[in-house]
């Protein structure tokens, strides 16, 4: 019996290595998706524009991570964090963090004030699947990333799930992580219930060098506490249709460092930011031979909280400074979609999404509002079992503007035949409206912003090999280059705020490479995969020439960024090795021989060791972590401390 | 099993090149005459920098502080003055006052706990006021021992500008952040005591303030956080605190600022938009600017002491490095050099 369970999780295992198998393939609408099917994908479908997925295994065995630390290690996203529990968000592409869409089961959890995620506050262990769509490819999802998508998706066949599974993880700095989940199903009827709690002190010591005399220091008033749980039921209403509902909720209470130069600052300051979200999905699905009918409506509230207080340097009761700043969004969205296979290779795909946000804050005058209604059709091809023509078209219309249309060509070929070797090229037009904040904040918002405009092209080749039945290769590079006119920017007014305007024309230009090899001997089990990135982002704006700063790197945009994850299985036995290297990024945009211009590039190692025990009703697995093990001191915002080495020991428990 | 281990030892090599060593202080001489441009960097970032100019070589030394010293000036450099050979330089949102030695800008201690200081003002070897942004006191230092020996309570406001006259020392209040009463009077504080004992209603936001060569206090207002007041101009006599003289602005929206004075004590010039030069004995505003901006965002400007050049700072958008504009006693432009982010404040050295 352990033989054969051994098998199982084995070929899991395999499995989950060959799913990079189908980066830069069609992920397209695969409610069911499980490691054994992915491979019948692969070959139906391909795609013209680049899709990824973080693998099942890499998620499992880093589920304690959040959404930033996940595609920093393995994505060629680039995630600026201003530290563990801090704020963190995403720069797609070299775009900005704003023009990265978070799609949650396809709702946009994106604020709509501040128009970006903070993917801190993304615990992974809540998803199944977190997948990536790259540049105009979005466009099949949302408008507006102009960058990239980043998808959060709940399956709602949960068969593969064990009964329980419990996580908990203790670390330095007074570190808790704690994920559980519980998964009940009948017949017709499921139900899956995720819980994560986290906590940290996070006083980290750090050689303060921004202040004299320079010395070691404690990290002060960094901890903070996030918890949540996230319940989804499912009804198998019929063989073809599926109801299923979905609630995300989490509190999230966070206090704010000083940077480094700050810390000998008197008035007993008192920074820190709360935040609770509830986001609520209910969905009905038709599936049947080769129609595919999704209808979902979805709720989602937000209450965010800033305080800041200072009192008199002898009197914490003589308050000096405060800003006590409430935020409220709440959001209703609608969202049906229907696909449909035809004969001889045709698929059609139409949508319809509604959007109403709705936002009270002590930063507008008076309630704001955004609805959005956008509409899009696709038709896709497969000519010859070898040539795929995506074309799609999407159309929105928001507080009664209608946008240009956003169209997207793309062709997929295929060059050899039984081969997988793909080229791909896309052509796409976007859009990003300007969020609320730029509207509507007080003082300063614009509310003649147009929005931002994207055009945008790729370039790829998807290569993958397998060896001798045992060993497989995966190689994809991709080159894009994309065109933002009306790029909005806040700029000092004369009025002594800022103001937001539409400045600057941006180009982004980069290559993704990725490289991702797995395979087994005997008992051995091994996983090579590197992701690069080069991003080119400047402006190239008539005010940028006249004042030369054109063809400067955009501020912290790194032009080199990438990742290495090496690992290695024997029987229960594991180890893995985490690399992320960070190149130099700017932080203003002067010239580069100036001051504070640039931080420096640094390179990250987390290195864990596990084993597992498996038994005929229970799974065990002990990990044990080093993180930053070279005690690397670095700067990835300016003047904000990072932690050096770090330990973490974590226990999993998996019941049957 | 070889293969893989060239690979991380390939991937180890590749990357080894990624790891910066220290940088090394780089010493410096600062000999007068010159100038120090204090950056103040943008708010919250850490930026702030030190710029040098000396007269006699023309030489221009960026990011002084940091070329010597190894560490950041701070949070938004505010102010500077020196005492004795040593430099004092008020980082407000570091909360703290660094104290260099003056002729090679190095280290010698910091005065700190500070809420948000703007300003010092040096009475003797033993006595430091300090005002604050926010706190509504000012503090007592030692400049010596650079330590805090006291306060002085405000009555609820805050204090920006300072300026010495006889045994008094006048204290703008600028700011009307968290304070429960509007902030237009200069107040008023006895040396002898160290208390608030008077003050003078002027207009609202008593930005910056100059004393002339006959020991008036010129105090320039801008109006308000809106402009809900007029901005003007007051010429106070500081032993009656009687208001001799009051010179409107004609344009409501205007927003006057960073009054100097030049080293005779005879002509005023400050910022609106333009530079603006009045003579302490004129009976009206200049209709005038001395200096047009043109294109370029000024933001601080000051008097050279010995030979009334006028430097001036343009801040471009506030996020590149700013320059300095320098032009002689007639309003010529002579030359311009580049310091860093938002150019805020003069200290000049002889």
């Amino acid at each position: 019996m352990i033989q054969r369970v051994r098998i199982v999780v084995f070929f899991l295992m395999l499995f989950a290595g060959i799913i990079p198998t189908v980066s830069g393939q069609a992920v397209f609408d695969t409610l069911n998706l499980h490691e054994f099917e992915i491979i019948a994908i692969k070959d139906t479908y391909q795609n013209s524009f680049k899709k990824t997925k973080i693998d099942t295994l890499i998620k499992r065995d880093f589920e304690h991570f959040d959404l930033g630390q996940l595609l920093s290690a393995f994505s060629p996203v680039f995630i600026k964090s201003y530290g563990k529990g801090s704020i963190s968000s995403a720069s797609f592409r070299g775009t900005a963090a704003s023009h990265t869409q978070v799609l949650w089961n396809d709702f946009a959890i994106n604020s709509p004030m501040l128009g970006q995620v903070d993917f801190s506050y993304v615990p992974e262990s809540f998803f199944d699947e977190v997948g990536l769509l790259y540049g105009g490819g979005s466009l099949y999802k949302t408008s507006g990333a102009l960058g990239g998508s980043v998808l959060l998706d709940n399956n709602t066949n949960q068969s593969k799930r064990p009964l329980l599974h419990i996580n908990q993880s203790l670390g330095s700095f007074g570190s808790y992580n704690t994920a559980v989940s519980l998964n009940l199903r009948t017949e017709n009827f499921s139900s899956g219930t995720r819980a994560m709690f986290q906590s940290s002190k996070n006083d980290f010591s750090y050689y303060n060098n921004g202040v004299l005399p320079s010395e070691w220091m404690m990290q002060q008033n960094a901890s903070f506490m996030n918890g949540g749980f996230l319940q989804q039921f499912s009804w198998q209403l019929t063989p073809y249709q599926r109801l299923s509902l979905m609630s995300w909720n989490q509190w999230n209470n966070r206090n704010i460092p000083p940077i480094m130069t700050n810390v000998y600052k008197g008035g007993n300051p008192e920074e820190y930011q709360n935040t609770f979200f509830s986001r609520n999905v209910l969905g009905w699905l038709f599936h049947k031979n080769k129609s595919r009918i999704e209808v979902k409506g979805a709720w989602f509230y937000e209450d965010q909280h800033y305080y800041l207080k200072t009192t008199t340097s002898d009197d914490s009761s003589n308050v000096v400074t405060l800003i006590d700043s409430k935020n409220n969004t709440t959001g209703f969205f609608a969202k049906s979609k229907w696909t449909q296979e035809f004969p001889r290779g045709w698929k059609t795909n139409v949508g319809l999404d509604l959007d109403y946000n709705k936002v009270i804050s002590n930063n507008y005058e008076g309630v704001k509002l955004r609805v959005t209604t956008s509409f899009y059709a696709g038709l896709k091809k497969l000519f010859w079992e070898k040539l795929t023509l995506d074309a799609l078209v999407r159309s929105e219309v928001t507080d009664g503007k209608l946008l240009p249309l956003m169209p997207l060509l793309g062709i997929n070929y295929r060059v050899i035949k039984n081969r997988d070797l793909y080229v791909r090229t896309t052509f796409s037009r976007n859009y990003h409206l300007p969020t609320l904040n730029d509207l509507y904040w007080y003082p300063g918002g614009n509310i003649n912003l147009k929005p931002e405009e994207g055009w945008q092209t790729e370039f790829g080749v998807n290569y993958v090999n397998s060896f001798s039945k045992n060993h497989l290769l995966a190689l994809d590079v991709s080159a894009y280059f994309s065109k933002m006119t009306n790029w909005i920017q806040w700029k000092p007014s004369d009025y002594r705020f800022w103001t937001p305007e539409n400045i600057a024309d941006v180009y982004t230009r980069g290559v993704e490479v990725s490289v991702q090899m797995s395979g087994r001997m005997n008992d051995w089990y091994y996983r090579v995969s590197g992701e690069y990135a080069f991003t080119k982002t400047t402006d190239e704006s008539q005010l940028a020439k006249d004042e030369g700063y054109n063809g400067r790197q955009l501020i912290y945009i790194p032009a080199h960024h990438g990742n290495l994850f090496l690992y290695m299985s024997y029987r229960n036995w594991s180890v893995g090795l985490n690399s992320v290297v960070t190149g130099e990024r700017t932080t203003t945009m002067n010239p580069a021989d100036s001051y504070s211009n640039s931080l420096p590039a640094y390179w990250l190692n987390d290195l864990q060791l596990g084993k597992k025990w498996i038994m005929k009703k229970v799974d065990f697995q002990l990990q044990a972590k080093i993180n930053n093990m070279f005690d690397v001191q670095y700067q990835a915002i300016l003047w904000r401390a990072m932690p050096g080495r770090n330990f973490e020991v974590t226990l999993k428990l998996d019941l049957k | 099993m070889r293969y893989r281990i060239f690979i991380i030892a390939l991937v180890l090599l590749a990357f080894s090149s990624c790891k910066k060593d220290e940088p090394e202080a780089v010493p410096a001489v600062f000999n007068p005459p010159g100038v120090f441009v204090l950056n103040e960097g943008n708010f919250t970032t850490g930026n702030a920098s030190l710029t040098w100019m000396g007269f006699q070589s023309d030489t221009v030394m960026s990011d002084a502080f940091y070329a010597v010293n190894k560490v950041p000036l701070g949070d938004v450099a505010n102010y500077m003055t020196i005492h004795n050979n040593k430099g004092y330089i008020v980082v407000n949102n570091s909360g703290l006052i660094y104290v260099t030695n003056i002729s090679d800008g190095t280290f010698l201690g910091k005065i700190s706990g500070l809420t948000s200081p703007r300003e010092l003002l040096i009475i003797s070897d033993n006595l430091a006021l300090v005002s604050d942004l926010y706190d509504k006191y000012l503090t007592v230092v030692n400049p010596s021992t650079f330590e805090v020996t006291g306060k002085i309570d405000l009555n609820g406001r805050s204090s920006e500008s300072m300026q010495k006259i006889g045994n008094r020392v006048f204290v703008a209040n600028w700011s009307g952040l968290n304070q429960k009463n509007p902030n237009d009077k200069v107040l008023v504080v006895e040396l002898d005591n160290l208390k608030l004992v008077d003050s003078v209603q002027v207009t609202k936001e008593p930005n910056s303030m100059v004393v002339d060569k006959n020991g008036k206090l010129w105090i320039l207002c801008s109006g308000g956080y809106g402009n809900t007041e007029t901005p003007a101009l007051y010429r106070i006599d500081p032993f009656d605190n009687s208001i001799e003289r009051r010179f409107d602005f004609p344009e409501k929206n205007s927003n006057p600022f960073s009054l100097s004075i030049n080293g005779a004590g005879e002509q005023l010039y400050f910022l609106n938009k333009s530079v603006f030069r009045m003579n302490i004995a004129a009976d009206q505003l200049p209709t005038q600017p001395f200096i047009e901006n043109g294109e370029n965002n000024f933001y601080t400007l000051g008097v050279r002491p010995d030979i009334e050049e006028l430097f001036v700072s343009d801040v471009l958008d506030y996020v590149r490095n700013g320059k300095v504009l320098v032009y002689n006693q007639s309003g010529s432009f002579k030359h311009k050099f580049e310091a860093g982010i938002i150019p805020g404040y003069f200290c000049f050295y002889h």
